[in-house]
């Protein structure tokens, strides 16, 4: 599968989330027996897995080959670092200031928006590049 | 970077990295000492606001970076809002004059290279929160007694929110810090005349 055009990156990323949430979100409102939330749980873990190591993958190999590269990294981790920032305080205002309830579902799901936005970040911005002949 | 602080209408040099870098200990000196009376008062849902004004008043007098003044130049690039009303006579007392930003504001904004360290500096930040935001996650995670310890009224709920409030801090002050304390000795502005 070939991810030169910025058009099936950024479908990739918004598919990742999805799953993301998906996995999250997907037992809860279901209301249906334990075996059966369960089984919609694992699909998704495994969709989600399949996904991540995709995206790792896709956003790892478009790193560091040159001075260009670097830049555009730490730019992103820069800019990663502002929205995380952003998010995970508001999220921890909202669990533990609003509901006054142990933040565990935000520091799980913080966590993986921590490692996953500076790849996202440059997935979603990094133009079309040129296929290899 | 600016290489001077205006504190309280004082004018500091801080071209010598030494001194920047006892300003960045002293400053991480102080919200530790702040976060372990956190840890140790039984109410820390009331002193948690204090550690954070603590990070906001450091940002905003010393560092920079996330807040206009202090020795790094705003991440974003922009000029402070200017209010046509004078400034409260309570800050003409202390001597905090709002910073004249110039023409466009040309003094809050960074140059390429300036761009370059704050990327870098970002990234380096980076690495170091990821593996501190797993801390709280094990606690969380592994630590099941609600009681933590028999000799300190401390719960697992209880330290899990100072670590975050320390994660908090961190991520509001580490990037500023890292530049502080790797940019070499600046120039002095008034060189000897030969």
């Amino acid at each position: 599968m070939r991810f030169e055009s910025r058009a099936r990156r950024r479908w990739l990323v918004v598919l990742f989330y999805v799953a993301v949430a998906g996995l999250y979100c997907g037992g809860r409102f279901v209301h249906a027996s334990a075996a059966t939330v369960i089984w919609i749980e694992g699909v998704c873990a495994a969709f989600f897995l399949t996904l991540f190591i995709i995206f790792t993958w896709i956003a790892g190999a478009a790193r560091c080959k040159d001075e260009r590269e670097i830049q555009r990294v730490n730019h992103a981790h820069a800019l990663a670092h502002r929205i995380f920032v952003g998010i995970f305080a508001a999220a921890l205002w909202y669990v533990m200031g609003f509901h006054k309830q142990l933040p565990n579902p935000v520091i799980g799901a913080g966590y993986m928006l921590f490692i996953t936005l500076p790849g996202t970040i440059l997935l979603w911005t990094e133009p079309d590049m040129e296929e290899p002949q | 970077m600016n290489a001077e602080l205006v504190f309280f209408g004082r004018r500091v040099s801080m071209a010598p990295r030494n001194r920047r870098r006892i300003l960045v200990a002293l400053i991480y000196l102080f919200l530790a000492g702040m976060l372990v009376a956190a840890y140790s008062f039984a109410a820390w849902r009331a002193f948690s606001p204090y550690v954070i004004w603590s990070v906001i008043i450091a940002c905003r007098l010393f560092l920079g970076g996330y807040a206009p003044g202090g020795l790094v130049k705003p991440f974003n690039g922009k000029a402070p809002k200017q209010f046509e009303m004078p400034s409260p006579l309570l800050a003409l007392r202390l001597r905090l004059y709002p910073a004249i930003p110039g023409a466009d504001g040309e003094a809050y904004r960074s140059d390429e290279r300036e761009l370059s360290q704050r990327d870098r500096a970002h990234y380096r930040a980076y690495q170091v929160l990821g593996a501190s935001i797993v801390v709280p996650w094990f606690v969380l995670s592994l630590l099941s007694d609600p009681k933590l310890f028999g000799w300190s009224a401390a719960t697992v709920d209880h330290l899990c929110a100072v670590l975050l409030l320390a994660i908090l801090a961190l991520f509001f002050t580490l990037p500023q810090a890292i530049l502080l304390w790797t940019e070499p000795d600046m120039e002095s502005e008034q060189q000897p005349i030969s």
